[in-house]
C-alpha cells in the first residue's frame, strides 16, 4: 500500500548529497497537502551511509513537527541497513521488493 | 541414490517442514496480526522455500513464493495489518506451495493465478474482498510516534539498557554460555566511516562476532533537515559476545570509551524475574511478566492454544490455558546441532535387532534359570543378569528413538478447526495440551484419521452456533481441547468440547428407528450404555448429512481403527455441557500382549485385543451343528465356530476324544469362536513381519519367537473369519453377539476366585481385562509396593486384597499364582488370586448389601453354593490411592530382573480364563 504523499529525491541520498537532498525535501514538505503520511522513496539510493541515516532521522523529525507520519521506501542494501538499525522505531519502513 | 537426488529429497523434506510451520503460524497470525515473532517466522519460512526452490530451478515455486514474501515483508514492516481475508489468501498460497513441492517437476501445472493476483492486488494497494482498506493500510502508530521504543522496566540491571527495546529471551542463550554483555556507542561518521569502513560493513562484522540484541541511532534532540549537516549520527547497540573487552575494542576498531560492560550476574537475576516471552524481540520487556513460560513436561501437558477467533477465556473447567504461538516443539526444545536426520528404515532395522536380542535374552535367562545351571556358576548368573539389564535398556532406548511428538499431528487440527469454524460460522477456540508427548510413528500415522473424525465431529455436531450458545448462557466462543499425556505407561489422547453434549434418549430413539436395538432393550438401557450406541455401524443422529460429518460412518470406524492400534476409546457426554472422548494407546505396536494357544502340538499367538473369553465346551457350553455349520451355544447365544485345525488343513484326528477350548474372538461386526487344543500362556510378544513367501497365506499377520525359543505364527482373527464363516452363521450371530449386556443390564457374569484358602471373592467380568498366571520370582518390590514389570514403561502394581479388606490373609504365597488385571483405567493394578474357582451369572438383586457393609465390597452373594464377597473395584481403586491411574503412584523405569517375566502354562481349571467384551466402558467423570 503506497503512502498518500510520496517524495522521491532527485539523486541518491548520502553524505555527499545530504545538503541538497535536505533542501529538496524541505521544499516538498512545504508543498505537501494535509496528508497524514509522507513516504520518502529511497529506492534509488544503493550505497547508504551515515548521510542517508542522518537525512532520514532529520526528515522524520521535520515530518512529525509538521504533523505528518514519516515513512521510507527502500530496497536492497538500504533496506537491510535500515532494518539492522531498527529504523522502524523512527519511521514506517516499506521494503516493497525483497532480495531474491 | 546419487548426490543430486539426495539434495532434492532434503529440499522437499525441509520445505515441507517450513510449510508446516508456515500454516500453523498463519493461523495464529489471524488472532495476533501484529505479532512480530510470527511475522518474522512466516517471512523466514517463505524466504527459505523461495531460496531453496531457486537453487533447484523450480521457477513456478519461486514466483509464487516471491510474491507471498513481498506481502509478508509489508506485514512484517508494519505497512500492512493482516485481516481474515488476507490470512485466508496467504493460507491458500501456502496450500499451493505445498502442492507444488509435492510434485516439484510439475509445479507449473498447478494453477495459482488467483493467489498471485490476490497477493499482487495487496501489493498494489487494492483491498481484498471483505477487507477494510484503511485498517490494512494504516502504518503502525509506533512507527511514527515516539522516536525510540524503550523498555519501561525500573528494575533494569543497568540504566543504559533503558535505551533499548529487547526481550529477555534474546539474552538467555548468552547467559547460559557465560558470554559478555556490552553497550557500545559510536559516532558513525567520526568513529566508523573515518576509518574507511562503511556502516553496513561495520555492522555485519559486528554481527559476525556476536549478537546484536538491539540497535539504536539518534541525532541530538530536535535536529531537523535544516541543521543536520553539522552533527553526527550516534549509533549505540546492546551486544552479546564471547570476546573480552580489550579484544572487542580491537576487533571493532573502537576505543575503550566506546564500550561499557554490563554485569551479567545482574542481568541473570533480572531475566529470572522477567521470564522470556514467546513473542518477538521488539516488544517492550514489561509485557513479559504476564506470560510465564509454560511447563512442557510430559506428565503435565503443555498448553498451547490456537484461537480461531479472537482469543477468549475458555469456557471449560481445568487448568487455564495460555495462548502461545503454536510453534513446532522441535524449534523450542532442541537446537539444530543436537539432532540429526535418520532414515526410518534404519530405525526399524534397529528395532528388529533389539527384538531379536530380547528373544535371545529370554532364552538365555531360561537356560540360566535351570537348576543345574543356576547352582553351578554364580559368575555366569551375574553376567546373564547384566546382559539382561543392558538388553532391556537398549530396547527401551531404540524404541524411544522411534517416538515422535504428537504435536506434529495435533498441528494440522489448527487448520481444520479454523476452516470448519469459518465455514459453519461458529466461534471455536482450539486448545492443544501436551503436544510434546511422544508416540511410536506407526501409531501416530494410524491415529491421524480417527482423530480427524473426532475433531470434525466436535466442531460440526458438538459446538453450537454463537446464537445458540448465548441463548444457553454460554460464551459465544466454544472450546475444543485436544490433549495428550502419559498415564501409567500408556498415552492418553483426549478430545473434549464444551458443546451441546449428547442426549441419551435421542440416541436410543435413533437406534430404535435404525433397528440397532429394540424398544424393550432401550427401556432397560442406562445412559452410559446409550452413549455407546454411537459406535454402532451406520449410526448417526445428524439431521442432515453434510460434507463434514453426519453420514454415520465415523465413530464405528474410529473405534475399529483405534482397536487395531491396540488401544481403546472411552466416551462421556453431558447434555448441554459437552463431550469427552478418551483414547488410550500403547507406546508402541512392536510388542503386543498375546494369548498363546496350541493346535496339534504347534503354538500360535492371538492378539489379546481380540480375545473376549476362553470357553471349555461341554454340557454347559455345547458345540452344535446347525445347517451344516458348527455353532457354540454360549449363555443363550449362538456363536459361529471355526476349527483352527481344519482351517490350517490338518488331517482329522483318529480319536474323537481330544480336549478342546474355544477362544471367543471379537471383531468389529462379528464375534466367533476359534477351536484350539491347548491354552498355553499369556505373553508379550515381539511382532516380526512375515517373509515374502508367507505373505500370501492369509491367516497370519506376523510371527514371533516365544520364550522357549520356538517360532509361533501370529493369527489374524479378521482373515480367519473371512470366507470361513457362512452368511447364515453371521446372520445367526448378528442379532445376538452385540447385545448380551444390553439385553439384561442387571445380570452380569462374575469371576469367582480366592486369595487364600478362606473367603471366596467375586469380581464382575465386565471390569476384568485379563487373568495372568505369574511366578513369585518375577515380582519386584519398590518400597511398600510389589510390582510386576511388563515391558518398557508398563508396570503392574500387585494388590493383596487381605491388606485392605477384612479377609483372611494367606499363610504364605504360592510360588505360582494368578493376577486379575482390571480394564482401564485400573489396568495398572493386578489383584492377586491363589485360585480361580469359576465364573457364574450374578444378578444385582442377588447381592446382599445389608449384611456386609465394608468399603471395597458391593456386598455378598451365594454363588455356586458358596458365600462370596462381591468386590467394588471403584472403591478399591480409591482405597489404593484415590485414582490408581495416577502415574505418580507407580514405579516407572527399569529394574534389574532376577528372572524374566515368563508366564507359565496355566493350570487353571477349565472354563476359567474369561476376558470381557471390549465395549464395556469404565465410568468417567469430568
Amino acid at each position: 500500500m503506497k503512502k498518500s504523499h510520496q517524495i522521491t529525491p532527485s539523486q541518491p541520498v548520502n553524505a555527499a548529497s545530504l545538503g541538497a537532498s535536505a533542501i529538496e525535501l524541505l521544499e516538498s514538505l512545504q508543498n505537501a497537502s494535509a496528508s497524514t503520511s509522507v513516504e520518502i522513496d529511497l529506492t534509488a539510493t544503493e550505497a547508504p551511509d551515515s548521510g542517508t541515516i542522518k537525512f532520514l532521522l532529520a526528515a522524520a523529525n521535520d515530518c512529525r513537527q509538521r504533523g505528518f507520519s514519516p515513512g521510507v521506501r527502500a530496497t536492497g542494501k538500504t533496506a537491510e541497513l535500515l532494518r539492522l538499525l531498527y529504523m522502524d522505531q523512527h519511521l514506517a519502513l516499506n521494503t516493497g521488493e525483497v532480495s531474491e | 541414490m546419487n548426490a543430486d537426488q539426495e539434495m532434492l529429497d532434503l529440499f522437499v523434506q525441509e520445505s515441507s517442514e517450513h510449510l508446516q510451520t508456515l500454516e500453523t503460524d498463519l493461523i495464529a497470525l489471524e488472532s495476533n496480526p501484529e505479532d512480530s515473532a510470527l511475522l518474522n517466522s512466516i517471512f523466514r519460512s517463505v524466504h527459505s522455500i523461495k531460496g531453496a526452490s531457486g537453487f533447484f530451478g523450480f521457477d513456478p515455486i519461486v514466483k509464487l513464493a516471491h510474491v507471498m514474501e513481498s506481502v509478508m515483508s509489508l506485514l512484517r514492516d508494519g505497512m500492512l495489518v493482516a485481516d481474515q481475508a488476507m490470512v485466508s489468501l496467504l493460507i491458500s498460497t501456502s496450500d499451493k506451495l505445498n502442492l507444488m513441492l509435492a510434485q516439484a517437476d510439475m509445479a507449473a501445472e498447478i494453477p495459482c493465478e488467483d493467489e498471485i493476483a490476490g497477493l499482487q492486488a495487496i501489493l498494489n494497494g487494492t483491498p481484498l474482498q471483505g477487507q477494510k482498506p484503511p485498517a490494512s493500510v494504516a502504518a503502525k502508530p509506533s512507527a511514527a510516534a515516539a522516536p525510540v521504543a524503550v523498555t519501561q522496566d525500573d528494575n533494569l540491571p543497568d540504566a543504559g539498557l533503558a535505551d533499548f527495546a529487547f526481550d529477555p529471551s534474546s539474552i538467555v542463550d548468552g547467559l547460559k554460555h557465560g558470554q559478555n554483555f556490552y553497550i557500545v556507542k559510536a559516532a558513525i561518521a567520526a568513529e566508523i566511516e573515518s576509518q574507511g569502513q562503511t556502516l553496513e560493513h561495520f555492522l555485519s562484522e559486528t554481527a559476525s562476532l556476536g549478537t546484536l540484541v538491539s540497535t539504536r541511532v539518534s541525532l541530538p534532540e530536535n535536529t531537523g533537515l535544516s541543521d543536520c549537516e553539522g552533527v553526527d549520527v550516534a549509533l549505540s547497540f546492546f551486544y552479546v559476545t564471547a570476546l573480552e573487552p580489550f579484544i572487542l575494542c580491537g576487533a571493532l576498531g573502537l576505543s575503550e570509551e566506546n564500550i561499557r560492560e554490563i554485569d551479567s550476574s545482574k542481568l541473570g537475576e533480572w531475566v529470572k524475574t522477567n521470564p522470556p516471552r514467546t513473542k518477538g524481540p521488539a516488544a517492550p520487556v514489561i509485557a513479559a511478566k504476564s506470560q510465564p513460560e509454560p511447563d512442557t513436561k510430559s506428565l503435565v501437558p503443555a498448553p498451547s492454544a490456537v484461537a480461531t477467533q479472537a482469543p477468549r477465556s475458555p469456557a471449560v473447567s481445568g487448568p487455564a490455558p495460555t495462548t502461545i504461538d503454536p510453534k513446532p516443539m522441535a524449534s523450542a526444545r532442541r537446537k539444530p546441532e543436537e539432532t540429526i536426520r535418520i532414515n526410518v528404515g534404519l530405525l526399524d532395522s534397529l528395532m528388529n535387532l533389539a527384538g531379536e536380542m530380547v528373544l535371545g535374552r529370554n532364552r538365555l535367562l531360561r537356560i540360566a534359570g535351570r537348576s543345574e545351571t543356576a547352582s553351578g556358576d554364580s559368575e555366569m548368573q551375574s553376567v546373564v543378569q547384566e546382559i539382561s539389564s543392558v538388553t532391556s535398556n537398549l530396547q527401551d532406548t531404540i524404541m524411544r528413538a522411534r517416538l515422535q511428538p504428537v504435536g506434529g499431528l495435533f498441528g494440522k487440527f489448527t487448520r481444520i478447526v479454523r476452516d470448519l469454524s469459518h465455514k459453519l460460522e461458529k466461534e471455536i477456540q482450539l486448545e492443544i495440551f501436551g503436544d510434546d508427548v511422544e508416540l511410536d510413528r506407526t501409531l501416530l500415522e494410524g491415529l491421524s484419521d480417527p482423530l480427524t473424525h473426532l475433531v470434525r465431529n466436535s466442531v460440526d455436531h458438538g459446538i453450537e452456533s454463537p446464537a445458540n450458545r448465548i441463548a444457553k448462557g454460554k460464551k459465544s466462543c466454544g472450546t475444543v481441547r485436544l490433549s495428550a499425556a502419559h498415564l501409567a505407561g500408556r498415552v492418553q489422547i483426549e478430545v473434549l468440547d464444551d458443546g451441546g453434549g449428547m442426549d441419551p434418549e435421542r440416541l436410543k430413539s435413533k437406534a430404535i428407528e435404525k433397528g440397532v436395538i429394540t424398544t424393550d432393550q432401550a427401556s432397560r438401557m442406562t445412559d452410559s450404555d446409550a452413549l455407546q450406541l454411537i459406535f454402532a455401524a451406520g449410526f448417526s443422529t445428524a439431521a442432515a448429512v453434510s460434507d463434514i460429518s453426519g453420514r454415520g460412518v465415523g465413530m464405528d470406524v474410529v473405534k475399529t481403527n483405534i482397536e487395531k492400534l491396540g488401544g481403546h476409546v472411552e466416551l462421556d457426554s453431558r447434555l448441554g455441557q459437552g463431550t469427552r472422548i478418551i483414547i488410550r494407546l500403547p507406546l508402541t505396536l512392536a510388542i503386543v500382549p498375546a494369548l498363546i494357544v496350541g493346535c496339534r502340538g504347534i503354538n500360535y499367538a492371538l492378539p489379546q485385543i481380540n480375545v473376549d473369553e476362553i470357553v471349555h465346551p461341554g454340557e454347559e457350553y455345547p458345540i452344535k451343528t446347525m445347517g451344516g455349520a458348527q455353532v457354540l451355544e454360549l449363555r443363550g447365544e449362538l456363536l459361529p465356530v471355526v476349527d483352527l485345525s481344519e482351517l490350517l488343513g490338518h488331517p482329522p484326528r483318529e480319536s474323537a476324544k481330544h480336549e478342546t477350548f474355544v477362544v471367543v474372538l471379537r471383531l468389529d461386526h462379528l464375534t466367533y469362536g476359534l477351536i484350539v487344543n491347548e491354552i498355553i500362556s499369556n505373553e508379550e510378544i515381539v511382532v516380526k513381519p512375515l517373509g515374502r513367501h508367507l505373505r500370501t497365506v492369509g491367516y497370519y499377520s506376523g510371527a514371533t519367537i516365544l520364550g522357549q525359543g520356538e517360532i509361533a505364527m501370529i493369527l489374524d482373527p479378521n482373515s480367519m473369519a473371512q470366507g470361513k464363516i457362512s452368511a447364515s452363521q453371521i446372520a445367526l450371530a448378528s442379532s445376538k453377539t452385540t447385545e448380551p449386556v444390553l439385553a439384561d443390564s442387571t445380570t452380569r457374569r462374575v469371576l469367582i476366585f480366592q486369595e487364600s484358602d478362606g473367603e471366596y471373592l467375586a469380581i464382575h467380568l465386565t471390569r476384568v481385562m485379563r487373568v495372568e498366571s505369574v511366578s513369585a520370582e518375577d515380582i519386584e518390590r519398590i518400597g511398600p509396593m510389589e510390582c510386576l514389570r511388563k515391558n518398557h514403561d508398563s508396570t503392574l502394581r500387585l494388590v493383596q486384597l487381605s491388606e485392605i479388606l477384612p479377609i483372611r490373609p494367606p499363610a504364605e504365597r504360592k510360588k505360582d499364582f494368578f493376577l486379575i488385571v482390571p480394564r482401564p483405567p485400573f489396568d495398572s493394578i493386578g489383584i492377586i488370586a491363589s485360585r480361580i474357582v469359576d465364573s457364574v451369572d450374578l444378578s444385582d438383586d442377588q447381592i446382599d448389601q445389608a449384611t456386609l457393609q465394608t468399603k471395597g465390597l458391593l456386598g455378598s452373594a451365594v454363588l455356586s453354593d458358596r458365600l462370596s464377597l462381591v468386590l467394588d473395584l471403584d472403591a478399591i481403586a480409591e482405597m489404593l490411592g484415590n485414582g490408581v491411574d495416577q502415574p505418580s503412584l507407580f514405579a516407572q523405569g527399569h529394574f534389574l530382573l532376577t528372572a524374566n517375566a515368563q508366564q507359565q502354562s496355566s493350570n487353571a481349571p477349565q472354563n476359567l480364563k474369561h476376558l470381557p467384551p471390549a465395549r464395556e466402558q469404565a465410568s468417567l467423570t469430568h
